[in-house]
């Protein structure tokens, strides 16, 4: 006699799946708000901005790379949604080459800090009136905050943290993410919701650019914005004192190893504020408090995913290096020729990092005067 | 909880191996450091070591390779618990550890052919096949032999719990008897213990049997278990996990990994340069298979590290053995929160391994008090009544080292230091190819000074006037040496390049495409140099009158240097030759015992690796003009870090 | 002040394993924790309570082998706690799991709502936010610091590139991150958590529980992540080249052409290279 031990059952549905004569079925879980999925299109993507820059995050453009495969798989078209002060052509252009189809775009100088109660309404009246069937946020402090409220608005299934998104023959959402400390992976869908919602981490996705340029069209929706009511209010802000550019974020990154000596971290950050990259440094570098501990790349510090990265200096020990493995290409300076990251760099250049990071200062300050 | 500091989540956790619950995740590895009586009892130094360890604030301590068998001993100096009053002879030793919250195992062992030299009595095994790459032949053990081992192993583990031990281990790993049972390469019987694998893991089965039956059920046994020897022939990541699910099946409590075997000891104690965590992998796929906790192990050294482990679910436990050797405070340390102060091991091998594989008493090249805890361990260091000024005239390793040791004795110190950096000649050593860490050395050192707030004097050149002038209490000469090359005939109208090696590692654009290395020194120094060369692209011709590369260098450090530079085809070495003279282009060289010449032509660098010569004049002249002047390191006579930093310790301790 | 705390008893998360046979995972013998950001929500109610006066109630959805936590809850100093135990409740995704409490917390009547920023189970820091909006009520997630005014509340809510200072009145519910406070150890206090079950409290039964739940889980594996921060070396790799790539670090060794020159030449590469001058220009 079968007993289903209803303290474990997860209802995975294995045990259906495994019957040799499919004597065990899954009862198809009656959900009483179940909604029309057919009527809902379009995967959305809730942009977050800086706040100081007013322009996108980069992990704004990296869930729209990946919404627009998605889309493509499920034939839809792929929506960016911009709550911001104002939006140009920058972004446009961005936007354009990532393939956006549509650009809900909302301006009001509100916009410019983010606060749960008018973001949560505004999107939630959006996605009302357009039903979408996908729509993503970013896994940030903030999307992680707004998400949840507008999941539970709407009444719809949200995932948080996906390290995948992937769609099923069903054309459903499959949302893969880790769980119980990373040792299990779970693939999620919502079969009867719409829309399926996810956040995701930065740095989990690439920006990826389409061949060509597809044409934006620009919906700037009517909306009404009353911030007199708001319950929560940002009283102030401070910034961590650090002026460094977001490493984790940054495409353009410069790494500064216990090679380029103290002298040669502060030539760096120079150099790093005229070419507009972030800086990053190895644990020798941080040890030394030469730099803070945010800059740390590595195996106890930050793991980042550039478009380029070069390194001055940096011998390449493995602690480190796991941290760069995700950049697309590494340039490494040292004038020891053993240095280890010259096997994993795209340019090997053996010369003094110090004279040729002097070198490059002098270059580009040139540069910059015409 | 409170007390935990915040960024330890898991590492300060406790956790149960079976029944038994450990205060935390750090495990200090069985491994035999002979201190242990010739006729195989525990010394006193044997007890103060892992006390030590137990002090420092360790969860777990696995002692020693206890040896199981009379038949089977690695070496004399291993504990054997066949013994006579063995259970009394350890005393108190559990009890002591248990005081400090920690708890203590004891592994068991039968090195099988795997003795360290040609023993006096046979060597056994389960066919008359030497282990992987050694060379001692076994007798094939008889079935009664067979049994005998397995009650060995029992009243062995009956012993321990007897005398106060919280489990006990059994040795499945690199070397012994467990192991190569288990092996179709090393194990030809067609009796029971032999063929299928069941009939290859019946000696195993039957042991832990044995045990179970003396111990009872509660007491933990464990296995440390080779998870990848890495060896044609030898356990593959695969058999290890069939072994781990086999020991879960056999009721072991815990799978504690482990790698390599005496084929290839780089794969089985990590040396410098091989990456940190290097078996957290392995640990990791045996965390996936079984149910029972698993240690990690492989270069493990610093608790930043441990977490990661722990917190990403590599494994349960994190095990050292070499790190708390060097730094056995490591866990308190962590603890509070004083991660500046953890001494790391860097792998050099030179003062654990390469004692161990001699059979000899270990020690710690950075940690002098490592086997001498009675006289140096932890709270022996005594404060002074009456702080004295004292001048260091030399910032490197020496100098440092007994600033570091006077000053927290409350000594008032300054180092004057020639040179803009401090660390002397580690600075030279550590450009050497795969050998960055021994920057650690120094690292760890000036972290000290910062901290104890030693005022480091850089760029200033010291004279005996400018000494006479401050008249401190005390002045420690730390000059150190200065590399020398002796004179060789036909030197003066050579055209070849001549650097020594420390110009070569400073001035690769010195060196030619065609090198001949002429190493007299037979440490890291002339193989590195070699290497250094052939990976700027230039041929190498490696010559000494030692009878090998690296003739001072323990086993497993040259294995892996040799793999490294024997992989370039520009590389030839001749050993027991000397350099006769040197030609316009030519390099001629003499054979030690023939005396028959040989030249190499087109020679455009040579690098001449000879022992330095000490920098002694400001101490000669400062010992004429005043007293209370001593003289520490290489300025005494070039040596190696071990040497220098013990000399420099003691001399602070006597100050 | 009324104030309703949320725990939640997770598995030490480290120890998760998949039955190798079953796919399921292995719940026998894990040891259950309080989810260590809940123990500071705990402490911090308890500290709010003491300054203010009131009443703290800890509450938690779970098996029965939850109540630990609360006992826990109950030691550190709260006056009552209440576990939500049914099979209905049992399958909750956070959408379920966040009504299930706020209808709870309606009942007690509570000023407050205290969470832990997320459990380290699951990571998704989403029931809080999902109470506050059954709710009705404002919130402050990833908060580093709370202040009791006289008639407002001030949070201060950590985000990466500094903290925010927010200001509001009750009621509300606040989300606390681990560094908030040093929770304090429990001393048996002799008070025992009730139980209630679906029917006790007023619940929409079509919205608890796996039939409350959008979300389905389709498929769980061990995770694939290997060993992220450390080498990890293919098993099924030659002997030689294993032990290789180990010595050199798990990066695979390749022919190295090094650019060399002066350095006005090497200036001169690292501006002209591709991607370089993307950037530069």
């Amino acid at each position: 006699m079968v007993h289903i031990d209803h303290e474990k059952c997860v209802r995975c549905g294995s045990c259906a799946n495994a019957c040799p004569v499919g004597a065990i079925s899954m009862e198809q879980v009656q959900t009483p708000r179940g909604m029309d999925v057919s009527s809902y299109s379009g995967v959305w993507v809730i942009m977050e901005n800086d706040e100081n820059s007013e322009l996108p995050k980069r992990v704004s453009y990296e869930l729209l790379s990946k919404a627009r495969t998605l889309a493509d798989q499920m034939g839809e078209d792929v929506w960016a949604v911009d709550l911001c002060v104002g939006a140009d052509g920058q972004v446009f252009d961005m936007l354009e080459h990532i393939g956006v189809d549509h650009l809900l775009l909302l301006e009001h100088r509100a916009f410019k800090q983010y606060s749960t109660e008018l973001f949560a309404d505004k999107i939630t009246e959006l996605i009302e009136k357009y039903r979408p069937s996908i729509v993503l946020f970013p896994g940030t402090e903030n999307g992680r905050d707004l998400a949840p409220r507008i999941s539970a608005r709407l009444k719809v299934g949200l995932t948080a943290d996906c390290t995948g998104l992937e769609v099923n023959a069903a054309k459903e959402l499959v949302q893969i993410r880790p769980a119980y400390g990373g040792n299990i992976i779970a693939s999620i869908v919502t079969p009867n919701h719409r829309p399926q919602m996810a956040s995701v981490r930065p740095n989990v996705f690439r920006i990826v650019k389409c061949g060509e340029k597809k044409t934006l069209d620009i919906l700037r929706p009517e909306i009404e914005v009353d911030t007199t009511s708001l319950k929560i209010r940002r009283v102030g802000f401070t910034a961590k004192k650090t002026v460094y550019k977001d490493i984790e974020e940054a495409s353009f990154v410069l790494i500064g190893g216990y090679g380029v000596g103290k002298e040669g971290v502060k030539l760096m950050r120079e150099l790093a504020e005229k070419l507009g990259a972030a800086v990053g440094v190895t644990r020798k570098v941080v040890d030394e408090g030469w730099a803070p501990i945010e800059l740390q790349i590595g195996q106890t510090g930050k793991t980042i995913a550039p478009d380029i990265c070069i390194c001055f200096g940096v011998s390449g020990s493995l602690q480190h290096t796991i941290g760069i493995k995700q950049a697309k290409r590494i340039i490494a300076v040292n004038h020891d020729p053993t240095a280890q990251i010259f096997s994993m760099s795209d340019v090997a250049i053996l010369g003094d990092c110090r004279q040729i990071l002097g070198h490059l200062m002098k270059r580009t300050g040139a540069v910059g005067m015409f | 909880m409170s007390e935990i500091h915040s960024n330890f989540r898991y590492l300060f956790s406790p956790f149960k191996i079976g029944k038994v619950e450990i205060k935390n995740r750090i495990v200090f590895q069985p491994h035999v450091p002979y201190y242990a009586t010739m006729d195989g009892y525990p010394s006193e130094t044997t007890k103060r070591y892992y006390l030590e360890r137990a002090k420092g604030g360790t969860g777990l301590i696995v002692i020693e390779s206890l040896m199981a068998h009379p038949n089977g001993i690695y070496a004399p100096g291993c504990i054997c618990l066949w013994n006579e009053g063995i259970v009394e002879r350890f005393q108190d030793l559990p009890e002591r550890v248990h005081e400090y919250g920690t708890k203590i195992f004891g592994q068991l062992s039968h090195p099988g052919a795997d003795v360290l030299s040609k023993p006096h009595q046979l060597a056994s095994a389960p066919s008359q096949i030497p282990d992987f790459g050694g060379r001692i032949v076994p007798k094939e053990l008889d079935l009664e032999e067979i049994r005998e081992i397995v009650v060995g192993f029992g009243v062995g583990a009956q012993r321990l719990k007897e005398a106060g031990f919280d489990g006990v281990e059994l040795k499945f790993a690199h070397d012994g008897l467990l192991r190569a049972f288990s092996l179709p390469a090393q194990n030809c019987r067609t009796d029971e213990y032999g063929g299928s694998y069941e009939n290859r893991c019946r000696f195993f089965a039957e042991i832990v049997q044995e045990i179970r039956k003396r111990v009872g059920p509660d007491f933990p046994v464990g296995v440390r278990l080779c998870l990848d020897q890495y060896t044609e022939g030898g356990i593959t990541q695969a058999y290890g996990l069939q072994l781990a699910k086999t020991c879960e099946e056999l009721t072991i409590d815990y799978i504690n990994g482990d790698s390599g075997g005496c084929a290839d000891g780089s794969m089985q104690i990590f040396p410098m340069g091989f990456p940190l965590g290097a078996g957290v992998y392995l640990a990791s796929a045996v965390k996936k298979a079984v149910n029972i906790p698993v240690v990690a192990f492989g270069r493990i050294n610093d608790p930043v590290m441990m977490e990661t482990i722990l917190e990403e679910g590599h494994a349960d436990f994190v095990g050292s053995a070499r790190q708390l050797i060097c730094d056995p405070e490591t866990a308190n340390k962590a603890k509070e929160g004083r991660l500046d102060e953890i001494r790391h091991c860097i792998a050099c091998n030179d003062g654990c391994i390469f004692q161990c594989m001699q059979g000899k008493p270990i020690h710690c090249i950075q940690y002098p008090p490592t086997g001498r805890e009675e006289k140096l361990g932890i709270g022996s260091l005594q404060a002074v009544s009456d702080p004295k000024e004292i001048m260091v005239i030399g910032g490197g390793v020496a100098g440092m080292k007994f600033a570091e040791i006077a000053a927290k004795r409350g000594h008032r110190v300054a180092i004057y230091e020639r040179n803009q950096v401090l660390g002397g000649q580690i600075n030279d050593a550590e450009k050497l190819p795969y050998r960055d860490e021994i920057g650690e050395v120094s690292r760890y050192l000036r972290l000290q000074l910062q901290k104890l707030a030693v005022p480091c004097h850089l760029g200033v050149e010291v004279e005996a006037k400018t000494v006479l002038e401050r008249n401190p209490d005390v002045v420690v000469v730390a000059t150190g040496s200065t590399p020398y090359i002796p004179k060789m005939k036909g030197q003066q109208d050579t055209r070849i390049t001549i650097l020594n090696a420390r110009q070569a590692l400073w001035h690769p654009e010195k060196i030619g495409k065609h090198v001949v290395v002429l190493d007299r020194d037979g440490h890291v120094k002339g193989a590195g140099i070699c290497e250094f060369a052939l990976t700027i692209g230039s041929k190498v011709e490696y010559f000494t009158p030692y009878e090998k590369i690296g003739a001072e260098m323990d086993a497993i450090t040259i294995q892996a240097f040799n793999r490294r530079i024997f992989d370039y085809e520009d590389f030839t070495y001749q050993t027991y030759h000397d350099i006769e003279e040197l030609r316009s282009h030519d390099v001629v060289m003499r054979q030690t015992y023939s005396g028959r010449l040989t030249t190499v032509e087109h020679v455009d660098t040579l690098i001449v690796v000879n022992h330095p010569l000490s920098n002694r004049s400001l101490y000669k002249e400062l010992k004429k003009l005043r007293g209370a002047v001593y003289a520490v390191g290489d300025c005494n006579a070039p040596r190696m870090l071990e040497q220098v930093i013990y000399e420099s310790e003691i001399l602070a301790r006597e100050l | 002040m009324n104030i309703v705390v949320c725990a939640k008893q997770v598995p030490n998360t480290q120890n998760v394993q998949i039955n190798s046979e079953t796919k399921n995972i292995v719940r026998e013998g894990i040891p259950s924790i309080l989810n260590p950001y809940d123990a500071n929500a705990i402490e911090e109610s308890l500290k709010i309570r003491d300054l203010t006066g009131g009443h703290v109630t800890a509450i938690s959805m779970g098996p029965l082998q939850a109540a630990d936590v609360l006992q826990e809850a109950l030691d550190m100093g709260a006056d009552r706690a209440i576990l939500l135990c049914d099979r209905l409740f049992a399958g909750a995704d956070t959408l379920a799991t966040g009504y299930t409490l706020s209808v709870i917390i309606k009942r007690l009547n509570a000023d407050l709502v205290l969470c832990g920023s997320e459990a380290i189970d699951g990571s998704t820091g989403q029931v809080g936010p999902i109470i506050a909006e059954n709710l009705g009520w404002p919130q402050m997630t990833c908060v580093r610091k709370i202040k009791i005014g006289r008639n407002t509340i001030a949070g201060i809510r950590e985000q990466k590139d500094g903290m925010e200072q927010l200001e509001g009145k009750l009621p509300m519910v606040i989300c606390v991150q681990k560094g908030i406070n040093q929770p304090r150890a429990g001393m048996p206090s002799g008070k025992r958590p009730e139980i209630f079950s679906a029917d006790d409290v007023g619940f929409d039964k079509s919205l608890l529980g796996v039939v409350g739940s959008p979300t389905r889980v389709v498929q769980i594996s061990m995770s694939g992540k290997g060993v992220s921060g450390f080498v990890f070396i293919d098993g099924s790799m030659p002997v030689e080249k294993r032990v290789r790539t180990m010595m050199r670090g798990g990066i695979t060794p390749r022919k190295i052409n090094f650019v060399r020159g002066d350095t006005e030449k090497l200036t001169s590469v690292i501006l002209k290279d591709e991607e370089v001058k993307k950037y530069i220009d």
